[in-house]
């Protein structure tokens, strides 16, 4: 049996490339995204720090996604002043 | 009453040092206290670590922190708890602090954790190298924060478990199953119930719950900016004298 075409790569193998890229890649260093392939797309979720590190998210993830059209909905963190209080007496 | 303002995963880094600063300002209006659950940078590397000192350079109430995985990915940790340190900040890894909150006395023990999994299904120091080697070091995590824990008692009159990994699956709900093992580890969670506290903080997993409890009844909050979704997430503490707590118990 002969190996698999990269064209035609299993999307499992295609899922933790983009991940694992995400992890190694000094851009990102980012763990903590969700991978989806769907209809020739590779979905992004998760949240991050800041909308730059959003962009290099998509940039890297573009560069081995392999003919996949990446389609960035990571979102941004929100960090604005907290609400109320939790009494844990 | 004592006022904690916590939160984790701030992943710090050039372009969201201004955004993390601004949510951070005014915590000495709501808080008595900042404690920082892990994962501050994004590859632990020393600029980074300047950039968080950066970051809490204004914040006018003590602030303890421990590290997390991130905080370890360059292994610069050394160079990364020094700059911290030189900022005031109080880096705990397996060891203690006390806060005197106008004569309350806030005790903090901290470790940054590790993985395993949890209840039936956790990992073994069973047989390659590796995996002892996998399990040894939250075995070593678990032991250093029930001792800080204990070392606590005697002095504090609330104490606080800091983590960044998790002591329980309740809060990492929303979070894959299968990566649980890579989140947090139980030996945590018997290391705090056998050693006791009045609060349990973790960061770590992104997708996670805030809330959750031990199985020994101790509460434990996911503080990890993106589960709060605010600049940090603020819990209360008041003292319970001896005589309120027997009219609590006969009600």
């Amino acid at each position: 049996m002969t190996g698999t075409d990269p064209a035609q790569e299993p999307a499992e193998y295609v899922i933790s490339h983009i991940q694992e890229a995400l992890a190694q890649d000094s851009r990102t260093t980012e763990l903590g995204i969700d991978v989806v392939l769907s209809g020739g797309r590779a979905v992004l979720t998760g949240s991050v720090a800041s909308a730059a590190h959003r962009d290099a998210i998509g940039q890297v993830a573009t560069e081995v996604a392999r003919g996949y059209q990446v389609v960035n909905d990571v979102s941004v963190v929100a960090c604005d002043e907290a609400g109320g209080a939790e009494d844990l007496t | 009453m004592t006022r904690i303002a916590a939160v984790g995963d701030i992943h710090v880094g050039p372009d969201s040092v201004e955004r993390t600063a601004a949510g951070l300002r005014h915590v000495h209006e709501r808080a008595d206290v900042l404690l920082l659950a892990g994962d501050l940078t994004r590859c632990g590397e020393r600029a980074e670590a300047e950039l968080v000192a950066a970051t809490l350079r204004d914040v006018e109430v003590p602030v303890v922190a421990v590290l997390g995985n991130h905080d370890h990915h360059a292994d610069s940790q050394g160079q990364v708890t020094r700059v911290l340190a030189d900022a005031g900040v109080r880096v705990l890894d397996g060891s203690s602090t006390i806060v005197d909150i106008e004569g309350t006395r806030l005790g903090i023990a901290g470790v940054k954790g590790f993985g395993g999994g949890f209840a039936g299904a956790s990992g073994s120091a069973f047989g390659e190298a590796a995996m002892k080697a996998f399990m040894a070091e939250t075995q070593c995590e678990a032991a250093a924060l029930h001792d800080a824990l204990v070392d606590l008692a005697p002095r504090a009159d609330h104490r606080v478990a800091l983590l960044h990994y998790s002591p329980v699956p309740e809060t990492l709900r929303g979070e894959r199953l299968e990566i649980y093992p890579f989140l947090g580890s139980y030996l945590l969670a018997e290391a705090i119930d056998t050693a006791g506290a009045d609060l349990v903080l973790h960061g770590h997993a992104h997708a996670g719950s805030e809330r959750g409890m031990t199985p020994g009844g101790i509460r434990v909050r996911n503080v990890a900016q993106p589960v709060i979704q605010h600049a940090y997430r603020v819990y209360e503490m008041r003292v319970v004298a001896p005589d309120t707590a027997a009219v609590t118990a006969q009600a």
